[in-house]
C-alpha cells in the first residue's frame, strides 16, 4: 500500500468539508485528513504541516479558490492541487491549468471525490 | 404571522451550499450559450415576510420577474428577480454590441424569461440532487411589475414567508444585484426544514 | 380540464400549425406531428422509436441536449428560445428549401402513471426574426442619418467659427493701415503743393475713398451675413441726413449736370430714433446708383409719412431717376450679392455689387422693406419703407446743421494724452490735435499710458485697444482703479467694429469711441462732447 498521506480541505461550506472528509475517509481510511474554512486559516495549518495533497474550493469569500492555489504552490509546489467548483468555465479551466491545478466539478458525492482522489493517486 | 424557522448552522450551511451550487451551475450554462465570462455568488440569504419582502425589493421599483410554481417534498412558488433597468442591461450584455435599443426593448422579456429559466432550473435542480426528490415543475412566466402587484399576482396570503436569497451577477465589469424568492406558506417550510435536517443526518 | 378522447387528442395534434415532438423516458421519439413532417428535408418512415440524438444528431452539444437530459432526469421545464440559441432543430421552409426556420422551442416533461415523457414544442419564429432584421436596418440607418447631421453641423460651426475670427482679424489689419493713409493723405493736403502734386494728391484720395468704400461694403456685408452687424441708436433728422448726402455727392451731381429734387413730408421735419450712419449709408447708396445710371436729367429724393400712430412713424423714402431703368426679369435678382443688372454695367459703372444687398440687409435688419419699380429707358424708383419711433425733442432738429458748421470753426486748448503704438497712427492724430489747438503727449502702450495719466492731468485721453505689453482695455481699467475724484474722459481708437465691441470699451471703464480709420471731423465728432 502507498505511504499515508496528508490532504488539506479547504471550503468555506463545513457541510461540504464533512461530505469530503467522509467519502476520503471511506477509500483512503489512513490518510490525514485537514481542514480549514478560508484562505487565512488555510495558510496557517499550511504552515504547521507537510501537505501532500489539496482539494480547494474555488468560490469563498476573500481570497478564491485560484488565488490561494497560487499563493500555497509558492510554498509548496510539489504537491498536487485539486479545485472544486460547480462554475467550470473556460477561463476558470485556463488558469487552473496554467497553475498545473486539476478541476473537479462539484456536486460533491462519490463519484467527484473518487476522480480527484485518483487524480491524486496518479 | 408565521415565524421563519430557525436553522443550525449546519442547516443553513448546507441550504447555503445547495444554491451556490445551483447559481454556479446556472453561470457555467449561461457562460457557455453566450460565450462570455459569467460570475454568479449567493452573497446571502434569509428568510423574510411579505412586508419585509417589499422593503427589500423597494416598494417602487420596476422588477422583471420569472417564476416557476414547484411541487414535491415542499411546495413553492420560485421566483428570479432583477429591477427591470438592469434586466435591460443583462439582455444587452449577454446578446452583444450590434443590438439596437429598439431591438433589445422587443427581445428583452423573451430573453429574460430564457435566462431565468436557466437559474431557476439549476436552483431546482441542486435541491432535487441533494434531497434526492424530485419535484414537479412548472413552465416559466414571465411578468414585469411593482413587487405589491408581485405579491398580489402570486396570491400569496400574508401568512407566506420567503426564502429569500440575494445573488450577484458579474458580467462583463458590471455587477448586477438580482434576487432569489421561494415563496412558500408556513407549512412548506417547516417541511424543507426537515428534509434539511433528514439530510445532513444521512452525513452525520 | 376537461377529459379528451385519446385518438380525438391525436388528430388534434396531428393538425396543429406548430411542431410537437414526444419522447418517453429512453430517449426514444415516440411522435411527431405533421407540421414537424412537412419541415424535414429526409425521410420520416423509419425515425420513430429511435433515439432522437440519432434522428437529429446535430442537436447534441447543445443547449437543447441539456434541457432534454433535464427535463428527463429532473423533470425541469425549459425555454429554448431563438435568442440564444440558433436553429437547432433541421427544420425547413419546405423540403427543398435551404432556408433553415428559426425556432422558440418548449421542453414540456409530462408524467403519467410514474412515467416521464417529454413534450418538445416547436415555433417558426422566422416571420418576427425578419421584422426585427428590419428594425435593425432602420435603426441602423437612423444612426448613420444622425451621425452625419453632427459631423455636418459641427463642420458648420467650425467654418462659422474661423469666419468670424477671419472678418474680426481682417477687419483690424486693414483698418490700421487704412487709418494711416487717409490721415496722412489729409495732413499732406494741408501742407505747400503745386498744381502737379496737387492733381496726384487729389487722385489718392479718390481712390482711397473708393478703397474705403469697397472695404467697408465687404466688411459690412461679411458682418451682416454673420449676422455680427449691430445697429446703433440715436436721435437724427431726415433733412440733415439728405442735405449731408446731396454735399458728399454734390462733385458727381455736378459733374454729370443733374437736377436734384428734394421733398420732405413737413411733419417728419422732427427727431427720429435710428442708426444714422447706417440709414445714410442707405441713401448714399441709392442716390449715387442713381446718378452713376442717369446720363443727364432729373433724380428725386422723397420721404414720405404713409401711416402715424402714437409713437412709431411709417415712413417711406422714394430714390426716383430718369436713367437707362431696369429690366423686369433682372429686378428680383437686384438685391441679391454680386448682381448687377448686367455684367457690362460693372465695366461701365464700377462698384462692388454689394451695394444694394447691403442695403436690403441693413433695411431688413430695421424690420422695413426695399424695393423697385423701373421701366427700361423710361427711369427707376428705388424705395424703403420703415417704421420708426419718434425721438426727443425736435428743438435741436438744427443741431446737425449747427454742428457741420461748429467743426471747422471751432478752436480748442489743452492737454489730450493719445495712445497707440502704430508710429504712423500717433502721427497723423498727433497732427490732427495739435491744428485743433491741443497740447499732445503721446504713449506707445498701456502701460506708458497708466503711468504718465498717474503723473500728469489730461482734459482727455484717446486709447488705442489693440497694443502690446498692455492694451487699452487694461489701461482703462487700472486708470479707473486710481482715478480719485476726476473722471478722464477716455475715448477708445479702435479699429475692431464688430458687435460687442462697444461693450467691451464700455465694460472696460471707456465713455466712448471712434472707429478707424477717422478723419479730423470724425474724431472732432468723437471727442467735443467731452471737452
Amino acid at each position: 500500500m502507498s505511504v499515508p498521506k496528508t490532504i488539506l480541505i479547504v471550503d468555506d461550506s463545513k457541510v461540504s468539508r464533512m461530505m469530503i472528509k467522509a467519502v476520503i475517509k471511506d477509500l483512503q481510511p489512513d490518510w490525514t485528513l485537514l481542514e480549514a474554512g478560508n484562505a487565512d486559516e488555510a495558510f496557517k495549518v499550511d504552515a504547521a504541516n507537510q501537505i501532500n495533497y489539496y482539494s480547494i474550493d474555488l468560490n469563498m469569500p476573500g481570497k478564491d479558490g485560484l488565488e490561494l492555489i497560487g499563493q500555497l504552490k509558492k510554498n509548496n509546489p510539489n504537491a498536487i492541487y485539486a479545485l472544486l467548483t460547480a462554475n467550470i468555465q473556460e477561463h476558470i479551466r485556463e488558469t487552473a491549468d496554467s497553475l498545473g491545478a486539476y478541476c473537479i466539478n462539484k456536486p460533491i458525492t462519490e463519484a467527484s471525490i473518487g476522480k480527484m482522489l485518483e487524480y491524486f493517486n496518479g | 404571522m408565521g415565524s421563519p424557522p430557525v436553522l443550525s448552522e449546519l442547516e443553513a450551511d448546507l441550504l447555503n451550499e445547495i444554491f451556490n451550487l445551483g447559481v454556479g451551475n446556472a453561470a457555467a450554462s449561461l457562460s457557455q450559450m453566450v460565450k462570455q465570462e459569467i460570475k454568479l455568488s449567493v452573497p446571502e440569504l434569509s428568510f423574510l415576510s411579505i412586508k419585509e419582502l417589499n422593503r427589500e425589493l423597494g416598494d417602487n421599483q420596476l422588477l422583471s420577474c420569472v417564476s416557476q410554481a414547484i411541487t414535491g417534498a415542499f411546495s413553492a412558488q420560485s421566483m428570479v428577480i432583477f429591477p427591470d433597468k438592469d434586466s435591460l442591461e443583462i439582455v444587452g450584455k449577454l446578446l452583444g454590441e450590434n443590438i439596437s435599443e429598439e431591438s433589445l426593448a422587443e427581445l428583452q422579456d423573451e430573453a429574460m424569461s430564457e435566462i431565468g429559466n436557466i437559474v431557476l432550473n439549476a436552483c431546482i435542480g441542486s435541491l432535487s440532487e441533494s434531497f434526492s426528490s424530485a419535484f414537479n415543475v412548472d413552465l416559466p412566466e414571465y411578468v414585469r411589475s411593482t413587487p405589491t402587484d408581485l405579491i398580489e399576482k402570486k396570491k400569496l396570503d400574508g401568512e407566506s414567508l420567503i426564502l429569500f436569497i440575494r445573488i450577484e451577477l458579474t458580467l462583463s465589469e458590471s455587477k448586477i444585484t438580482g434576487y432569489l424568492a421561494f415563496l412558500m406558506g408556513v407549512e412548506s417550510l417547516s417541511k424543507l426544514h426537515n428534509i434539511l435536517k433528514e439530510t445532513l443526518n444521512k452525513l452525520i | 380540464m376537461p377529459d379528451l378522447n385519446p385518438l380525438l387528442f391525436q388528430k388534434i395534434c396531428l393538425d396543429l400549425d406548430t411542431g410537437i415532438l414526444a419522447l418517453d423516458n429512453n430517449y426514444k421519439l415516440t411522435f411527431f406531428n405533421k407540421w414537424i413532417a412537412d419541415r424535414l428535408v429526409f425521410d420520416t418512415e423509419n425515425i420513430l422509436n429511435r433515439n432522437i440524438f440519432d434522428v437529429f444528431p446535430e442537436i447534441k452539444n447543445t443547449r437543447l441536449e441539456s434541457s432534454i437530459n433535464d427535463a428527463i432526469k429532473m423533470g425541469l421545464p425549459a425555454i429554448v428560445s431563438n435568442i440564444f440559441n440558433r436553429s437547432p432543430f433541421p427544420l425547413f421552409k419546405d423540403k427543398d428549401s435551404n432556408d433553415k426556420i428559426f425556432q422558440n422551442i418548449n421542453i414540456i416533461p409530462i408524467k403519467q402513471d410514474n412515467e416521464t415523457y417529454v413534450i418538445v414544442q416547436i415555433n417558426d419564429v422566422s416571420a418576427s426574426i425578419q421584422r426585427e432584421k428590419a428594425l435593425e436596418e432602420q435603426a441602423r440607418k437612423r444612426k448613420k442619418i444622425e451621425t452625419e447631421l453632427r459631423t455636418t453641423l459641427e463642420k458648420l460651426k467650425h467654418a462659422s467659427a474661423i469666419k468670424s475670427d477671419f472678418l474680426a482679424s481682417m477687419s483690424h489689419e486693414i483698418r490700421t493701415p487704412m487709418n494711416g493713409i487717409v490721415g496722412l493723405s489729409q495732413l499732406l493736403k494741408k501742407t505747400h503743393l503745386n498744381s502737379t502734386q496737387e492733381k496726384y494728391l487729389n487722385t489718392i484720395d479718390s481712390s482711397v475713398n473708393l478703397l474705403l468704400t469697397v472695404i467697408n461694403d465687404i466688411l459690412d456685408f461679411s458682418k451682416l451675413e454673420s449676422g455680427k452687424l449691430l445697429l446703433h441708436k440715436s436721435d437724427f433728422n431726415f433733412n440733415n441726413i439728405v442735405s449731408h448726402i446731396l454735399e458728399i455727392l454734390d462733385p458727381e451731381i455736378k459733374q454729370k449736370n443733374l437736377e436734384v429734387s428734394v421733398e420732405i413730408d413737413t411733419e417728419l421735419n422732427s427727431q427720429y430714433i435710428g442708426d444714422e450712419n447706417r440709414l445714410k449709408q442707405i441713401f448714399i447708396n441709392l442716390v449715387s446708383n442713381a446718378i452713376k445710371f442717369t446720363a443727364n436729367g432729373n433724380i428725386g429724393i422723397k420721404v414720405q409719412l404713409l401711416k402715424q400712430n402714437t409713437n412709431h412713424s411709417h415712413i417711406k423714402v422714394t430714390i426716383s431717376d430718369n436713367g437707362i431703368g431696369i429690366e423686369e426679369s433682372v429686378i428680383p435678382s437686384l438685391f441679391e450679392k454680386f448682381t448687377q443688372a448686367d455684367s457690362s454695367t460693372t465695366r461701365q459703372y464700377g462698384g462692388t455689387g454689394l451695394g444694394l444687398a447691403i442695403c436690403k440687409n441693413l433695411i431688413v435688419l430695421m424690420g422695413g422693406e426695399i424695393g423697385v419699380d423701373s421701366t427700361v429707358g423710361k427711369g427707376s424708383n428705388f424705395w424703403f419703407e420703415i417704421e420708426l419711433e419718434k425721438g426727443t425733442d425736435s428743438s435741436s432738429e438744427n443741431a446737425g446743421n449747427n454742428q457741420n458748421t461748429k467743426i471747422s470753426e471751432q478752436v480748442f486748448s489743452g492737454s489730450i494724452l493719445l495712445v497707440d503704438d502704430v508710429m504712423v497712427n500717433r502721427l497723423v492724430a498727433k497732427s490732427m490735435l495739435e491744428e485743433l489747438g491741443f497740447d499732445v503727449i503721446t504713449a506707445e502702450n498701456g502701460q506708458e499710458a497708466v503711468d504718465l495719466a498717474c503723473s500728469q492731468s489730461f482734459k482727455l485721453i484717446l486709447m488705442d485697444c489693440q497694443m502690446p505689453v498692455m492694451d487699452g482695455f487694461d489701461a482703462t481699467r487700472k486708470i479707473r482703479e486710481m482715478e480719485d475724484q476726476v473722471h478722464i474722459p477716455i475715448i477708445a481708437l479702435t479699429a475692431l467694429a464688430m458687435k460687442g465691441d462697444d461693450k467691451k470699451c464700455y465694460n472696460a471703464g471707456m465713455d466712448g469711441y471712434i472707429t478707424k480709420p477717422y478723419k479730423t471731423e470724425d474724431l472732432i465728432a468723437g471727442i467735443q462732447e467731452w471737452l
